[in-house]
């Protein structure tokens, strides 16, 4: 591996047995012949009998496409979603089923989500009476990035509804626009659903957190915990560039670290030059500026649709020099001023 | 395009006849010099002789065996052999002896289009019976890439414009429309339960199921995932509340244990074709919500 301290498209961090094996099982039984959905990905009938084999995110992604294009029927990432928490789950699901509550389910999901994908990673927001979980891809997913978002938010929706017996109501927000035909996310996602909205993830209500799982035995939670922890261990490959940078960016954004947020920290602490940085993000089609608009976006819509902080004081937090600067950038991203983001 | 294993031979005489036509022809007659042939004749007449050549292909990959193939397949095999001859006789000429074969190519013509007719009218006698079998998952209208792969019905897609008709047809004859939505309760658990290919097998029976409760003008519709629609034409309130209880009852009797549906009737009330669809899923989500309350007070 390279002596960086995050993995790209091309390093070799997607377990087999986790999505990419799920998908080729679904897609086969949807019509998709074996050996086309393999051409092109690089992936072998006999890596997929190999215990801990592990292939790059570019080649998850090809193997995606051909699914899409061979496996019949317009509701494959929804039944994906399904199956990555139902029985073939693997170690994973068992494990977030046999989870006391929702809260520590969801802090396992963060820990383990490598052992289904670590392609997506789980940004969690919080507001008065409101979870949020939004989607963030960690590398850039290109034309399949809404097959791998609509496969997490039905796994993630699925999850809770299987966990608390009173199914909450979800709201989810897609990053994308309405399609023609709503009929399979009003199925799989529910009914309260908000397309082209600024970030993709879902919300419920915070009380949630805390209700015992009806499948929750203590024995069972240690084993899986302990297989989980057996087959995943964090390394320096274990996040993705855009993760990596973006969890950078949100820790110096405190008014005390707000000095060290330029890209030549950001390179320095990563142990690599400035110039490989902004290669390795341009690969990924962004670059540190973009990255850092895109936080201070998520953050700051959170923040406005959720407390009663004035303008001044959350360009301060943000890192605007002055509340001018920060209304001019909510006009950007959204096209309203921050007041009337705040009425909705 | 693969031809099944039964219309070999028919493969077989189709390439022999082109083979024995081809020697025919350059037996018959001199061949011309590159500068004599009309290559825009070639051209075209290669271009008719190709089409008829795939006619055949097509028929022979799509259909089984039978009298009307047989007649389809006889009729073009000649016009194919017609217009062969036709795209031969450009590179040959035919003197004296040799102008019989010149003449030949008027024949296979004219028995080709008769045997095609032929074909074609028993394919539409053919066709009547198909659409009949079709009856409750189809309505006046076809576009087979709608088709849900796993029941054969049609998706949402193909509903809301069938709808969209329907509704208009209604209004103006001021008739009744209902709308059946029906939806299995915990389809998840038993996916998880039995598996995902008994959860197939389980849609694909339910489906059978309840088109053997529909009417033969209403159309069912696999919505999404676990949930079916029924348009009901011509339908009232009652009549359609009534198919629902009877279709709960009929959906229980499938699978070992009970099996749990919900299923709601709305009628249309000067509604869109979506705000319809629409009343339908909340109408089912209320019902969904008020049976898990009663049975957390009973339980």
């Amino acid at each position: 591996m390279n002596g960086r301290r995050w993995f790209d498209s091309q390093d070799k961090v997607v377990p087999l047995a986790g999505v990419p094996r799920l998908l080729i099982e679904l897609a086969e039984r949807r019509g998709a012949p074996r050996p086309l959905l393999l051409r092109g990905t690089g992936i072998f009938d006999q890596d997929l009998r190999q215990p801990g084999h592990c292939i790059s995110a570019d080649q998850l992604l090809r193997l995606v496409a051909n699914a899409r294009r061979l496996a019949q029927g317009a509701d494959l990432p929804f039944l994906l979603g399904h199956r990555l928490v139902g029985a073939q789950g693997g170690p994973l699901a068992e494990l977030l089923h046999a989870s006391p509550d929702l809260r520590r389910a969801l802090v396992n999901l963060g820990r383990f989500r490598a052992l289904w994908q670590p392609l997506m990673t789980i940004l969690v927001q919080w507001s008065a009476e409101r979870i949020h979980l939004q989607l963030l891809p960690v590398v850039e997913l290109g034309d399949e990035a809404t097959f791998i978002q609509d496969c997490l938010l039905t796994a993630l929706a699925a999850l809770i509804r299987q966990g608390l017996r009173q199914p909450p109501q979800l709201q989810v927000q897609l990053g994308y626009d309405a399609p023609r035909q709503l009929a399979q996310h009003q199925q799989h996602l529910g009914q309260h659903l908000e397309f082209g909205a600024a970030c993709t993830g879902l919300s419920l209500a915070r009380h949630h957190l805390q209700q015992r799982w009806p499948d929750h035995c203590p024995a069972d939670y240690q084993q899986q915990l302990a297989l989980c922890r057996q087959l995943w261990r964090p390394s320096a490959h274990s996040i993705g560039l855009l993760e990596w940078t973006l969890r950078w960016q949100r820790r110096h954004l405190r008014p005390h670290l707000r000095q060290n947020l330029t890209i030549d920290h950001c390179a320095a602490a990563a142990g690599v030059s400035t110039a490989t940085l902004k290669r390795c993000l341009q690969r990924q089609g962004t670059s540190y500026q973009q990255l850092g608009d895109e936080l201070r976006k998520q953050l700051a819509l959170h923040r406005l649709a959720t407390s009663l902080c004035s303008n001044e004081q959350l360009a301060h937090e943000l890192g605007y020099s002055d509340g001018h600067n920060f209304r001019r950038s909510c006009k950007r991203w959204t096209g309203l001023l921050p007041s009337m983001l705040r009425q909705v | 395009m693969r031809i099944p294993r039964y219309h070999h031979l028919r493969v077989v005489v189709l390439f022999a006849v082109i083979v024995a036509l081809a020697l025919l022809v350059a037996v018959g007659g001199e061949p011309k010099f590159w500068a004599e042939v009309d290559w825009l004749d070639v051209v075209g007449e290669g271009a008719v002789a190709a089409m008829a050549f795939v006619w055949i292909w097509l028929v022979l990959a799509s259909r089984p065996a039978g009298r009307v193939t047989n007649l389809l397949y006889a009729g073009g095999t000649a016009y194919f052999a017609a217009t062969w001859l036709d795209l031969c006789d450009e590179f040959f000429a035919f003197e004296g002896a040799g102008q019989w074969v010149g003449s030949l190519e008027s024949i296979p013509a004219p028995i080709g289009m008769v045997l095609l007719t032929l074909g074609l009218v028993g394919w539409h006698r053919e066709q009547r019976t198909v659409n009949s079998q079709l009856k409750r998952r189809e309505r006046f209208f076809r576009e087979h890439r709608l088709v849900d792969y796993l029941t054969k019905l049609y998706s949402a897609d193909y509903l809301l414009p069938q709808l969209q008709r329907e509704l208009r047809l209604h209004q103006a004859r001021q008739a009744p429309l209902a709308l059946l939505v029906i939806d299995l309760d915990d389809f998840a658990g038993y996916n998880r339960l039995h598996g995902d290919a008994a959860g197939d097998r389980l849609l694909r029976e339910v489906s059978e199921c309840l088109l053997a409760q529909l009417r033969l003008d209403d159309l069912l519709c696999r919505y999404a995932g676990d949930r079916f629609v029924a348009l009901l034409p011509t339908t009232s309130t009652a009549e359609a509340e009534a198919l629902a209880l009877h279709l709960t009852q009929q959906i229980a009797l499938l699978g070992r244990q009970p099996l749990a549906s919900t299923v709601v009737a709305v009628s249309a009330d000067n509604d869109s074709a979506a705000s319809l669809l629409q009343r339908g899923q909340r109408l089912l989500d209320e019902r969904r919500q008020r049976q898990r309350w009663a049975a957390r007070k009973a339980g």
